[in-house]
């Protein structure tokens, strides 16, 4: 994703707290004075705008419903698991590489939030399991195609050479993989390019499309 | 005392409301133990009750200070409540719903990881605000791109190529009651409507949807002859014709209402 991709999406994401949190319902000034300051994010505003206004037309006879907190329940501890994948994950590109390991290059899909990766998945022809393995490095570089790379590299428009350097780097964890804290949650056992096309819930169209490039 | 925000809009730095700043303070004051009792109280009447944004904040200077068990303790908390809340409000008869409602939740969850990172777009400055209203925005915009993925993969029926008009008379009293319905009270009759209004509103195609907030709910014009003014139309990306037509359609649905209000 390139630099302006990612400012923009963060503009709107600011764009549409801002609404939420300007009035507790937002009204005509509140809209119009943020379409005036955000007029390429109008369509996505007023479609927030809307939602807000309903949600506090329902909420205002809701009691405050918290559930149950006292145990943790799977979806809740699979939450903590991708924290601390992520949160390992950015700890590791931020540290020196090691002097025996492949040089690492930037990673250019540390800055991709789930809906992110969704969509560029999207983009690249494939899923979210399959874009995650390229976020996390988990495809042995030897076995993907100069095609598939440049396939990469337009679709991010990111330079090739970074995106060369990024698959080059030692794998990081399958992004949903449950560990204890202290284990360390990564594997440098890489997947096979066909076999990573195989292995991730891909379509019968789309890994044909992956496998011809 | 809470560190300040970092976020800012049109060049303000957020803040926190001053009844949050007050709670969060005094919450930085405590034992783990007690944070921790505290985050564990559902009942937001409960004057030990620990407003999510003061345990969202706690988790974040957990996080600052390398505490890593109060943070993963605090945040799993948090999580817990994030959950109860996406249980209640991703609709269960959206297909995926459990899935959607996990991506969600992991998403939030990584927004504590990003946290003070070089991607960092201090995005959890403003669930320090107001963490309901922030929490709907995140929940909203994941929602509705995964809606519009399923339905990019399920072909919606193509609309009848001849909008046939509904002529009726819009309903003058249920347009004043909905014009009014933000302020209106408590009592038994108003809640009945309210919660009638909210059904009917939710049912409708979303083009009469936004057409009908927007005008009456939000009180856009429908259209102006300024080419300069926001209305309900240039919202739209349609002309005023439009609008109207879309508002004659969702009010002769509306119009029911009357019958059992």
């Amino acid at each position: 994703m390139n630099t302006e991709t990612i400012r923009s999406a963060g503009s709107l994401r600011d764009a549409l707290y801002a609404l939420a949190l300007a009035k507790p319902v937002p009204d005509a000034a509140v809209l119009d004075d943020l379409v005036r300051r955000y007029p390429h994010y109008a369509v996505q505003l007023t479609d927030m705008a809307v939602e807000l206004a309903l949600e506090a037309l329902a909420d205002r006879d809701e009691k405050p419903r918290l559930g149950d907190v006292s145990g943790t329940s799977p979806a809740v501890a699979r939450a903590m698991s991708r924290f601390q994948n992520r949160l390992y994950a950015l700890t590791k590109a931020r540290q020196p590489a090691n002097i025996n390991a492949a040089p690492e290059g930037p990673n250019p899909f540390a800055s991709l939030d789930r809906a992110e990766l969704r969509g560029l998945g999207s983009r690249l022809g494939c899923n979210t399991v399959f874009a995650m393995k390229l976020r996390d490095r988990v495809i042995d570089p030897e076995t993907m195609t100069e095609r598939f790379r440049r396939h990469v590299a337009d679709t991010m428009k990111a330079p090739i050479d970074v995106v060369i350097a990024h698959f080059a780097g030692r794998s990081a964890m399958a992004a949903r993989a449950h560990y204890k804290a202290e284990q360390k949650p990564e594997t440098d056992r890489k997947q096979s390019f066909e076999e990573a096309v195989r292995s991730s819930g891909l379509t019968v169209e789309q890994q044909a499309f992956l496998l011809s490039l | 005392m809470a560190r300040p925000l970092e976020k800012t809009t049109n060049g303000k730095l957020y803040t926190r409301p001053p009844e949050i700043e007050a709670a969060t303070d005094a919450a930085l004051t405590q034992d783990l133990d007690t944070q921790l009792r505290r985050a564990l109280i559902r009942d937001t009447h409960d004057p030990e009750y620990l407003p999510s944004e003061c345990l969202l904040h706690l988790v974040r200077e957990a996080r600052r200070r390398h505490d890593d068990a109060a943070r993963d303790a605090l945040l799993l908390l948090l999580l817990a409540r994030v959950e109860a809340n996406l249980n209640a409000k991703v609709d269960g008869q959206i297909p995926g719903a459990v899935e959607l409602r996990e991506d969600i939740l992991g998403d939030f969850a990584e927004l504590f990881a990003i946290d003070g990172s070089p991607n960092d777009r201090h995005e959890l400055d403003f669930f320090e605000v107001r963490f309901n209203r922030a929490f709907f925005t995140f929940r909203a915009t994941r929602a509705r791109s995964e809606l519009a993925r399923l339905s990019s993969q399920t072909p919606l029926p193509e609309p009848s190529d001849e909008i046939e008009l509904i002529e009726q008379e819009l309903d003058d009293e249920v347009l004043a009651r909905l014009a009014d319905l933000q302020g209106v009270g408590g009592n038994p009759e108003d809640r009945l409507f309210r919660k009638q209004v909210f059904d009917a509103i939710k049912a409708l195609p979303l083009d009469e949807r936004k057409a009908v907030v927007l005008v009456h709910l939000l009180g856009f014009q429908q259209g102006s002859e300024d080419p300069n003014e926001t209305t309900a139309a240039t919202l739209c990306v349609v002309d005023v014709r439009t609008i109207q037509n879309r508002l004659k359609r969702a009010f002769a649905k509306l119009s029911k209402l009357q019958e059992v209000a």
